[in-house]
């Protein structure tokens, strides 16, 4: 039977916004992750990626942009497990919601489980650089 | 069509009619086929009124793309100047059009939009499917009227790239686009239409 899981991600820094939290292209993103199982589960991997998708009418684009590694052996069901995380955000590209086009941004988390369904979480945040709309835009030209 | 960039001039359209005509002539010819072995072989009048179908649709793309053509003919070439290509999220620029109509023209607006345009494409059963939404940001819009051979058209215009915007993104069956268009409605003829396409770069204007 597959084992029940539990991810509990927590991601430090950035800035705290409505749907998720914001990160500046550039900047440091660092969290940590706890699994909970409710029975030991034997890993040929634990994944943490970073990476962009897009969502919305078109085909699906994943581009993986960073992966670690984190982990081989068995993960106890009695213990919660805990691995820290750190990525360096690239430029580009910016989180974005459109009409048909959404590009979205996360950390991934995949328990690579031999002979069975992989384990998987993931957890979503926005990368924008800080916007300075002025107000002379909105007089200007709207 | 020309333009200058940065002082240089350089030649670019999107939106010309050739392909059109290409493919209009391509369908004919092909059509013909049906037609000219429903006429010479045992198949009959049903598919020799099949294959005349097919190419009606083909006229009919023909037809649409010579009267893009004539339209070219009356309107002319424009001399368009943009003052850069390749932007920041939030930067200006500088976009004008200069003409000296060759011959007269009645046009009903003329209209310059910079868009923001999203382009999906996805699969559904055997079919590949493309769909596209346009983000009007500016838009101006001059009176039209009757344009005599010889009379002046010139307009400049100041655009921006709002600070909140998207910069430009293209991916596997995915693209985020900006554009300039361009556009001459003539009654009862398909538009002059012309589209630069602008690079926005993932940077903000300083």
């Amino acid at each position: 039977m597959a084992a029940t899981t539990d991810f509990v991600v927590t991601l430090s820094g950035g800035e705290d916004t409505p749907s998720a939290k914001t990160y500046r292209p550039g900047e440091q993103l660092q969290g940590s992750v706890t699994l909970y199982l409710d029975q030991a589960v034997k890993c040929n991997h634990f994944f943490i990626r970073l990476g962009w998708h897009t969502e919305g009418r078109g085909s699906q684009y994943t581009e993986k942009v960073s992966e670690l590694d984190v982990f081989q052996g068995e993960i106890s069901a009695s213990l919660p497990m805990t691995q820290n995380f750190s990525f360096t955000l690239p430029a580009q590209p910016w989180s974005y919601e459109g009409h048909y086009i959404s590009i979205v941004w996360g950390v991934e988390f995949e328990v690579d489980v031999p002979w069975g369904r992989n384990l998987k979480h993931f957890a979503p945040f926005i990368l924008s650089p800080r916007r300075q709309v002025a107000a002379e835009w909105d007089q200007n030209f709207r | 069509m020309t333009y200058q960039v940065l002082g240089k001039t350089g030649s670019f359209s999107s939106s010309r009619p050739g392909c059109l005509l290409g493919f209009a002539l391509f369908w004919i010819a092909f059509s013909s086929i049906f037609v000219i072995i429903g006429l010479f072989s045992e198949a009959g009048i049903v598919f020799t009124l099949f294959g005349l179908g097919f190419v009606a649709i083909g006229v009919a793309l023909l037809i649409y793309a010579l009267m893009a053509y004539y339209t070219r003919y009356k309107v002319g070439q424009p001399t368009f100047n943009l003052s850069q290509t390749t932007l920041r999220v939030g930067d200006r620029f500088h976009f004008s059009v200069s003409h000296t109509f060759p011959r007269s023209v009645d046009i009903t607006t003329i209209r310059t939009k910079l868009i923001f345009r999203e382009r999906a494409t996805y699969q559904q059963g055997t079919d590949t499917r493309t769909v596209t939404h346009d983000h009007v940001i500016q838009s101006y819009d001059e009176p039209g009227g009757l344009f005599r051979a010889g009379q002046l058209f010139a307009k400049a215009y100041e655009l921006q790239i709002p600070p909140e915007a998207m910069h430009t993104l293209k991916v596997r069956r995915n693209e985020l686009t900006w554009l300039l268009t361009f556009a001459a409605e003539i009654p009862k003829m398909p538009d002059f239409l012309e589209e630069f396409e602008l690079l926005v770069l993932p940077e903000m204007s300083q």
